[in-house]
């Protein structure tokens, strides 16, 4: 079973904002209560900024004012504990751009978030929890986030072994993961994820050397790394498990001195920007196996592509598999894996050249690490012209899958022209729109809307 | 008079309308959790609504009313001054505040530069916007009018962070000089270098970007730290540029 939900309510037919850089979490003890977050701003215009929330699997959808620090944000995160349904967020503020941890003990309740910690001079904090306790209490999390107040080893995880009820900063210390040095700065992203048993991963850039810059790109030389922690990471020196052979430093390199594209400011990949994408997921059958996907110019200085890699290791993060799937002209890479060992991997692809190239959001499953037969869904196609960006990023810097039992959830942004053509394995529409005329209508129901940018939930069942 | 005058009500909520209590403890929202100042009322007219939210006449919402003020009883009509609170298949609001009807929708005010009388509602919201270019203008370090003669980058800019503002200059030609000490600038005529984000991403999307050619009423910052080296100004908010017209608007109030 697929499906593929439009999460802009009804009320909110007549919007027509960039809702890019969408991400999600799904309670694990509950898998119908689902929250959704993406560049979307209080319609109203006041001091709390929205989530998406649904009760019902993501069939329904609904927008609530819950996150405080402005009417939007400027990058946010959010995790589920899997048990105890409380709710993790990592956001940039609105006003001031600020790393601010968040907590509910239940989203839906309406009540707004309780800030736990609040750090200056930071970048795309990246949300997961993991809870133990004989009584399901206590609550593990884990924030990627790229700090640069201790530059230049800036990629970082702030973690806290007992999120759920202590008072601010409820037990939340920052890590510097990055161990070597590095150009100044490492990559925007780190990706930590958290098995049961205790076992912490967590990916960043490592960007080695700059080898040119402008005032709209850098060219760097960048490494891939992984790190890992045993235990929770709450030990005296966590996420040093992982010892590089070849430097003897924390932090195997999966791949060295990759070049990278870096474009900020401007759109050089289908209206979007490029340079920091990146994805790792932990087997929950087996801490052993951890997948890994990132972007980078395989064809150098010279080169025009951006392609994602994905390889896999099966002795915790030692040793890395040659890539086992590479697709061109593609970013925002999503990994997860189902309780069947089964690896979901969602990403956004530009296929074709000049005005026909499309945004082709796409779900492959495969068991077998690639080895046909590997499942494809396409989620979505769509110009990628239309409808012209607003700001970046476009689409996003990120999208996000999650497993939760067999089952996969997932969200990406694209195009919302009404046109099932656009949507192969079929969408449902919540907002008012009238798919014979692919025209967006409005509250009204008759007042046209113009096409933009919306998150749309995907779920996954294996039957 | 309710709870604070229409202006001080609108300045505080982001949807106004008119609407006749229909029940008493009753949502339209799931979650939304019920007591006896929960209260579903039709709509009558919208008086005022964010751009992308319409809640047609005859639609029901849920309005959790203040609890600074009276409970309501069914069929009790009342202007309703709200902000959104849950947005899904029906809506959900927080009242601030609320009036009579006839005191906030009834045609009874007067607009500058209109014959025909318009709504309490529709006077205030004119005058909440001139309220916030005015008070913005007083914590401008300059203002003047002027055009866009030049653009540039600023040397050596480098992103590091995909957030970077990238900063750029925009040279100002000026023909008036209504406040502050322009280096460069005399009889209110010359020129003046302003810095501001051109960078596209999410963090600057509202800075003021300004283009070849424009013109109008620049409402100048003084530039501090590191920055100040660039230009001696800046611009920082969407409503930096305002149009040469409003000059009268600034006068009129002592700027």
């Amino acid at each position: 079973m697929l499906r593929i939900v439009n999460i802009i309510p009804r009320t909110l037919s007549a919007e027509f904002q960039q809702d890019s850089e969408p991400n999600i979490a799904v309670n694990p003890e509950d898998p119908k209560q689902i929250v959704a977050t993406a560049f979307t701003r209080d319609p109203g215009g006041g001091q709390l900024a929205p989530v998406f929330v649904s009760r019902d699997g993501g069939e329904t959808w609904e927008l609530r004012l819950i996150v405080p620090g402005g009417l939007s944000t400027r990058d946010i995160t959010v995790g589920f504990g899997t048990r105890g349904g409380a709710l993790y967020a990592g956001i940039l503020t609105f006003a001031d751009a600020k790393l601010n941890i968040l907590r509910t003990d239940n989203p839906f309740a309406l009540a707004p978030m309780t800030v736990l910690v609040e750090r200056d001079k930071e970048d795309q904090p990246w949300t997961t929890a993991v809870t133990t306790g004989a009584d399901g209490g206590q609550d593990h999390v884990y924030i990627g986030h790229n700090d640069r107040n201790p530059a230049p080893h800036t990629a970082s995880v702030f973690l806290s072994q007992d999120a759920r009820t202590p008072a601010p900063p409820a037990g939340f210390a920052t890590d510097a993961v990055e161990r070597r040095d590095t150009a100044g700065v490492d990559g925007p992203p780190v990706r930590p994820a958290a098995h049961p048993d205790g076992t912490v991963y967590a990916a960043f850039q490592r960007w080695v050397d700059q080898l040119a810059a402008g005032s709209t790109f850098l060219d760097l030389k960048v490494d891939v790394v992984v790190v890992r922690d045993d235990a929770f990471a709450t030990g005296a020196n966590p996420f040093s498990a992982l010892i590089d052979p070849n430097d003897g430093t924390a932090g195997v390199r999966v791949v060295t001195d990759r070049f990278v594209h870096f474009t900020a400011k401007t759109g050089p990949l289908g209206q979007e920007r490029i340079g920091a994408d990146m994805s790792i997921a932990v087997d929950p059958t087996t801490s052993d196996n951890v997948w890994i996907a990132w972007c980078d110019r395989v064809g150098g200085q010279a080169g025009t592509d951006w392609t994602i890699h994905v390889r896999r290791s099966t002795d915790r993060g030692q040793t890395w598999s040659d890539d086992l799937r590479t697709v061109t002209n593609a970013k925002n890479p999503a990994l997860a894996v189902n309780d069947r060992g089964l690896l979901g991997f969602m990403f956004q692809q530009l296929i074709g050249t000049g005005a026909a190239a499309r945004w082709v959001t796409q779900l492959e499953l495969t068991s077998g690490a690639f080895t046909p037969p590997v499942t494809n869904f396409v989620l979505h196609t769509a110009l990628f012209s239309e409808p012209p960006r607003i700001f970046l990023p476009y689409l996003g810097d990120y999208i996000r899958l999650v497993a939760v039992g067999e089952d996969f959830y997932g969200i990406f942004s694209g195009s919302n022209l009404p046109d099932m053509a656009n949507f192969p394995n079929g969408v449902t529409y919540q907002r008012n729109a009238d798919f014979d005329a692919h025209t967006l209508l409005g509250t009204d129901n008759v007042t046209p809307v113009g096409i933009s940018v919306d998150p749309f939930f995907v779920h996954y069942s294996p039957d | 008079m309710p709870n604070g005058s229409i202006k001080e009500l609108l300045a505080s909520s982001s949807l106004a309308f008119t609407g006749t209590v229909e029940t008493v403890r009753a949502t339209t929202v799931p979650d939304v959790p019920v007591n006896d100042r929960t209260v579903v009322v039709q709509v009558g007219e919208v008086l005022r609504s964010p751009p992308e939210v319409a809640v047609p006449s005859g639609s029901r919402v849920t309005v959790q009313l203040s609890p600074d003020l009276p409970p309501l009883n069914p069929g009790d009509q009342r202007t309703f001054f709200t902000n959104g609170w849950v947005y899904g298949e029906n809506v959900a609001v927080i009242e601030v505040g609320r009036s009579s009807v006839e005191e906030a929708a009834a045609p009874t005010a007067r607009m500058a530069g209109l014959e025909a009388s318009v709504s309490p509602v529709a006077a205030a919201m004119a005058e909440l916007a001139q309220d916030e270019v005015v008070e913005h203008a007083r914590g401008a370090d300059a203002i003047v009018r002027a055009r866009v003669v030049g653009l540039s980058a600023v040397p050596e800019t480098v992103q590091y962070r995909e957030h970077d503002p990238s900063w750029w200059i925009a040279t100002l030609e000026t023909d008036l000089v209504e406040r502050g000490e322009l280096p460069g600038v005399t009889g209110g005529v010359g020129t003046v270098a302003v810095l501001y984000a051109n960078s596209i991403d999410i963090h600057w999307r509202e800075s003021p970007k300004p283009k070849a050619g424009q013109g109008g009423l620049w409402l100048l910052h003084r530039t501090t730290g590191e920055l100040a080296r660039w230009a001696p100004f800046q611009l920082l908010h969407p409503i930096d540029l305002q149009p040469s017209i409003q000059l009268d608007l600034l006068r009129e109030h002592g700027i």
